[in-house]
């Protein structure tokens, strides 16, 4: 433990805390209390973990996310471990694997977000909303080589975004 | 021809476009490489639901007061992990410790040899009144730890029982208590205690109550 984990935490919390909360609200299915604690259990492991924090801030999101995904499926686990009558309940077979899309799908929603608008923009038309170059250029208002050329850009700046959050294609 | 590689994994080309870049492509090995390196990405992006994509999540916000309890804990299960280390650091030869306290006492330390590193104020946290100052002096065998504690005495909270403290130093192997007390109706009281661990390693003093809450710290 390192004297200065109150600046630390004060750090994680001011740059990660509300996007790490919208992802545990999304892990707990909206239970704001298990949410919560779910945070709090993360932002503590964070503090006695500094080596993890060496990386950029994406990184550092990737490890808050998956940190907090492993504590859900720990909590399912003990739960399913502790439960008496193994018969009473069906357990929740696809816990692990929700929880891991789920933790795939929020690192690449927030990879998205270090985009430029105008990269956001026309991945969001090309890819969201299924549009064909034509239309997106329409649309954004913008020739259909601008359209080709930011696609180009576009991935390959979410190829190094995803990298950085060890999320490989 | 390279720059369609993104339109065309994303599947925005036009029917026409799509065929000629795919005949480009069985001829161009540095734009296949392009389209192989994009290709996965598509399936990523599949994986973002709506709301977050638009943002629509986004007013979501970490209720008031979290980094506070967060904080909170924090110092609680720092306090806790130090006392439940004790009985494990004391076991080791190097890493123990030896406590002697001097209530009151107006005797002068004996003179040493070594050189006097700090001797600074503790500070308090929020809503703790004690106040201590501690000396840490190198000797040959490691460090002299000296805390002169003052007690408030204008604080009429009645304890049925005296509360108990505990003196923690921060160290490279981990933390370590170097001595117990209880609060005593006097308003200054001093103990002295000692380390293997040489001064300049000690990295924080700490004064934790008995439920491990940290009072009172120093950073060095």
């Amino acid at each position: 433990m390192k004297p200065q984990s109150d600046q630390l935490l004060r750090e994680l919390h001011a740059e990660h805390a509300d996007a790490l909360w919208r992802f545990c609200l999304k892990l707990t299915a909206y239970d704001r209390s298990r949410a919560e604690d779910l945070v709090q259990e993360t932002m503590l492991r964070a503090v006695r973990h500094v080596e993890a924090l060496e990386g950029g801030p994406g990184a550092v999101r990737a490890w808050l996310f998956t940190v907090a995904r492993n504590l859900t499926i720990d909590e399912w686990r003990s739960r399913r471990h502790h439960r008496e009558t193994p018969t009473a309940e069906v357990p929740e077979q696809g816990e692990p694997d929700r929880t891991d899309q789920l933790l795939t799908s929020w690192l690449v929603a927030d990879a998205l977000t270090q985009l430029s608008a105008e990269h956001q923009a026309v991945l969001r038309e090309c890819h969201l909303r299924g549009r064909s170059v034509a239309e997106a250029a329409r649309q954004l208002g913008i020739p259909e080589g601008t359209v080709k050329s930011r696609t180009h850009y576009a991935m390959r700046a979410l190829r190094l975004a995803l990298e950085e959050r060890g999320v490989t294609a | 021809m390279s720059h369609l590689d993104g339109a065309y994994v994303l599947g925005a080309l036009s029917s026409a476009e799509r065929l000629e870049f795919e005949r480009h492509l069985a001829g161009c090995a540095a734009c296949a490489d392009a389209v192989r390196e994009l290709a996965g990405l598509s399936g990523l992006l599949a994986k973002v639901e709506a709301d977050v994509w638009d943002g629509s999540d986004q007013q979501e916000r970490m209720p008031e007061g979290s980094l506070a309890a967060i904080t909170h804990d924090l110092r609680r299960r720092r306090g806790r992990r130090w006392v439940a280390g004790v009985a494990a650091a004391a076991a080791l030869v190097t890493g123990g410790a030896v406590a002697g306290a001097s209530f009151a006492s107006r005797e002068q330390p004996p003179p040493t040899t070594g050189s006097r590193v700090a001797a600074d104020p503790l500070r308090p946290e929020s809503g703790v009144r004690m106040r201590a100052e501690v000396a840490l002096t190198s000797v040959g065998w490691g460090t002299k730890v000296e805390l002169t504690c003052h007690y408030d005495d204008d604080d009429e909270t009645w304890h049925d029982t005296p509360p108990v403290y505990h003196l923690v130093l921060e160290t490279p192997d981990g933390p370590q208590q170097v001595a117990t007390w209880k609060e005593v109706a006097a308003p200054t009281m001093q103990l002295s205690a000692a380390t293997a661990v040489t001064a300049d390693d000690i990295t924080e003093v700490m004064v934790t109550d008995d439920s491990g809450a940290l009072l009172l710290h120093l950073d060095r």
